[in-house]
């Protein structure tokens, strides 16, 4: 028993050093998963709501080309489309490791995005449009003024979810050298042979982003309840 | 004996849903301050007949004149003959992501451009003086709340 306990000791305080010795390499990468998330989550808003208001559109042509898109970037891996930005297009154009996974992760984002929006948009009552044409307003001041700002709380839980999807697939983007959290655990994980600590570490750094980010999602969800 | 001046006039109206033809050659005319009811049984054309009017449906034959104007979708800006016209829905259609204030204040302020302190002055003897107008928002207003929290 007593060996059992010491082993348990062991192995907390073997987690507890390398978390402190490890973190400012870790919160430089910390710093890095954010930006790449923060950027590409924010071109991604604007893709999404970009094609949502094309696959809403009565003109056919302008649906097609969102489908087109859509099922492009929903039917291939999120890997595949950063290596061929990074790797793929290295012939025409080269990209930075960073700006290949902000745009990488922007368009694989967007599509998602794209749907939510979509189904938020068209969940609004037919008569909201209506009501915004009897009174004179033009189709666009009707979408700006009346339908996007109910379809927006309705989408805050599924974009918050997507949101925490695309911090997590960030990690992907150190499989083309930058190092954000995940680069910067396998970096460490190789230099000492201890994967399974350094994996563990990093997987720690992810939880708190994904708790603060669940948190602040939970706060604007109840504060547009309570205003609607 | 006052005779009022023609505000809207309809003349030979029709309009159908694939084989169901609701609107046959319908006449009607409103003169100036004249309250006018339709009465009819449910399905009869009542709604559709309004919303021909204010071109939320778009009639199939026949005319429709807003102060001798002859109102056709093709030479029409459509908001603007809209701006002419104030319609109450069926369900009322109210905007439940803003106040009732807001609801009295959208078009004023995004369509005819008014000033918003200007509004907010003339918006609120309204909806304190017409105890019916508001009590029906808010009567509205609290079936949304009460839908939405089952």
């Amino acid at each position: 028993m007593p060996q059992f306990l010491d082993k348990i000791i062991d192995s907390v305080s073997h987690f507890w050093s390398a978390f402190t010795s490890s973190y400012d390499l870790f919160l430089e990468g910390l710093w890095l998963t954010l930006k790449l998330s923060a950027a590409s989550l924010l071109i991604a808003f604007v893709i999404g709501l970009f094609f949502a208001i094309l696959k809403i559109s009565k003109f056919k042509p302008l649906e097609w080309i969102a489908d087109a898109y859509i099922w492009i970037i929903r039917g291939t891996p999120l890997i595949v489309q950063i290596f061929v930005l990074y790797y793929g297009l290295v012939e025409f154009i080269i990209i930075p490791p960073f700006w290949a996974g902000v745009i990488g992760l922007a368009i694989h984002s967007g599509a998602y995005i794209a749907e939510i929006i979509r189904g938020a948009i068209q969940s609004i009552d037919k008569g909201q449009m209506e009501a915004g044409s009897s009174l004179g307003m033009t189709k666009f001041q009707t979408m700006r003024r009346i339908i996007l700002p109910q379809a927006f709380r309705r989408a805050v839980p599924s974009l918050g979810n997507q949101f925490i999807i695309g911090i997590k697939d960030s990690s992907l983007v150190s499989f083309i050298g930058a190092q954000e959290l995940f680069g910067v655990s396998s970096s460490l994980g190789s230099n000492s042979f201890d994967f399974l600590t350094f994996y563990i570490v990093v997987a720690v750094y992810y939880l708190v982003i994904v708790l603060v980010l669940t948190a602040v999602v939970n706060v604007i969800e109840k504060r547009m309840a309570k205003s609607d | 004996m006052l005779t009022n001046k023609e505000i809207l006039r309809v003349a030979k109206l029709n309009k159908s849903f694939g084989d169901l033809h609701v609107l046959k050659d319908i006449d009607l005319a409103v003169d100036e301050s004249d309250v006018v009811v339709l009465i009819g049984a449910s399905g009869s054309g009542k709604s559709t007949l309004l919303r021909c009017l204010n071109f939320l449906e778009f009639k199939d034959n026949g005319a429709i004149y807003l102060e001798d104007e002859k109102i056709e979708k093709e030479t029409h800006n459509l908001n603007q003959v809209r701006q002419r016209i104030g319609m109450v829905f069926q369900h009322f259609n109210l905007f439940p992501h803003k106040t009732v204030l807001e609801n009295i204040i959208e078009a004023p302020i995004h369509v005819k451009k008014y000033l918003r302190n200007k509004q907010l002055k003339k918006g609120k003897p309204y909806w304190t003086k017409s105890d019916l107008v508001t009590n029906m928002m808010y009567i509205h207003r609290h079936c949304l709340e009460v839908k939405n929290n089952v």
